[in-house]
């Protein structure tokens, strides 16, 4: 059985193949974790974001195809998208919370999980040359999902400013990020 | 007119929006090709960010819990569509919950749809035990127009925990990873309190210890026929209930 494609298991999925879903789980749970975890801040939540991500993937309530862009980049537009409605409901007091202690695991599976350490400390590298302000206006914006007026309260800047302001830091970021990319690239062709 | 529309795309991509101005906002979408491109450029922007996430180990069983869940889901769907074997069926009831008092049905219903995350699994505190019971608030008969199954419900007071003591005869069998799961109802809230499979003379028990913290006057209890057990939220028919 050789390794399947993203795309291969996503349309097995849609078949309804259990099997595949398996293997896009064990491919996906830690990153799909792990940003929930980072946008909501608590296991239980952050577990049930995923669980949400994968209903809409089996019962086809999420449909991909490739003009959207990579499946990961998709598969994580989703997670988001499911932290932000929990995050909302939670705002609405719709939620209590007991945190229990809870055990971790380690997952035995042969599936290939995917890991980003690489990619994460060259971010963090480019989120290292950002102001203070940019990288708070990057996480109210994107990790907590606030309103532009939100947004321009908290950081007392007139609301008309904000978008400018986020699109300036993102970019800003993107290019660093991608020039320490284009360095790596380099050195590892020597 | 327009110009406002397109301010609120960013509000929109972060789930602001919602109902009327999320619709007017996606009808205002489709026509607009500025704020089409504009959407696509912050899916683009942002597109790294996830990685920004420490790596963090997932919660002990979070596998098995969720692909459970997932496609018990659907099992649940299928037979809703078509209602199978006889052990089921007097659960399946044809005019579910008609049997409800109005203020437990508001309740109930009111928020099976909406989503509170109550509390993760208490998972195998519950259980058939025989208690030694000290004092008792409160105990309430439990029956089910739709089938013989019948309980009792009571609350125990026992060194200084409240405990409900769940006793219940004649259950229809379940199948697979069906459950049926204790209730305790607060308004329109809902808080797991324990769950149960019976044996195969239909006699289920729970006791549950409640230590919801905070003050809680209870409305009633109900026992809900679910399709695992690890439904946060009653998903499945409400088998009874009764006021407290």
């Amino acid at each position: 059985m050789g390794r399947l494609s993203d795309l291969e298991l996503y349309i097995q999925v849609q078949q309804e193949n259990k099997e595949a879903l398996e293997r896009l789980y064990d491919r996906y749970e830690k990153l799909l974790f792990s940003f929930s975890y980072k946008m909501l801040k608590q296991q239980d939540l952050a577990e049930e974001a995923v669980q949400d991500v994968f209903m809409k993937l089996w019962r086809k309530k999420g449909i991909y195809t490739e003009e959207k862009g990579k499946f990961s980049s998709w598969l994580l537009t989703v997670t988001r998208n499911a932290c932000i409605d929990l995050i909302r409901k939670q705002n609405k007091n719709e939620v209590e919370i007991l945190e229990k202690d809870i055990d971790y695991e380690r997952t035995e599976s042969v599936e290939e999980t995917v890991t980003w350490n690489e990619e994460r400390e060259g971010l963090k590298e480019a989120v290292s040359t950002l102001n203070e302000e940019q990288q708070d206006i990057v996480d109210m914006f994107y990790f907590k999902g606030y309103s532009q007026s939100d947004i321009a309260e908290k950081k007392q800047l007139p609301l008309g400013t904000v978008k400018g302001r986020i699109r300036l830091a993102l970019k800003h970021l993107r290019k660093i990020y991608s020039e320490r990319g284009d360095k790596y690239g380099a050195e590892r062709m020597r | 007119m327009e110009q406002k529309e397109c301010d609120k795309l960013l509000d929109y991509y972060n789930g602001i929006l919602e109902g009327e101005e999320k619709a007017e906002f996606e009808a205002h979408l489709k026509e607009c090709s500025a704020c089409q491109e504009e959407l696509a450029e912050w899916h683009e922007l942002t597109s790294d960010l996830p990685y920004l996430s420490e790596e963090t180990e997932p919660p002990l069983g979070m596998k098995k819990r969720i692909l459970t869940n997932v496609t018990a889901e659907d099992a649940q769907q299928v037979v809703n569509e078509k209602p199978i074997g006889a052990a089921a069926a007097p659960i399946q009831s044809k005019k579910p919950r008609a049997w409800m008092t109005g203020l437990l049905a508001a309740g109930l219903l009111l928020s099976l749809g909406t989503n509170a995350y109550l509390f993760i699994e208490n998972d195998k505190n519950e259980q058939v035990i025989e208690e030694q019971m000290s004092r008792t608030f409160k105990t309430v008969q439990m029956s089910s127009d739709q089938s013989d199954s019948a309980g009792v419900a009571s609350m125990i007071q026992e060194d200084k925990t409240m405990k409900l003591v769940i006793q219940t005869h004649n259950m229809t069998a379940l199948k697979g990873t069906e459950t049926y799961q204790v209730w305790l109802i607060e308004g329109d809230k809902k808080y797991r309190a324990g769950s149960f499979t019976p044996d195969k003379n239909g006699n289920g028990a729970v006791v549950y210890p409640v230590t919801f913290p905070g003050e809680h006057k209870w409305d009633a209890v109900a026992i809900s026929h679910e399709p695992t057990p690890n439904s946060k939220q009653p998903k499945g028919t409400i088998v009874m209930a009764s006021n407290l």
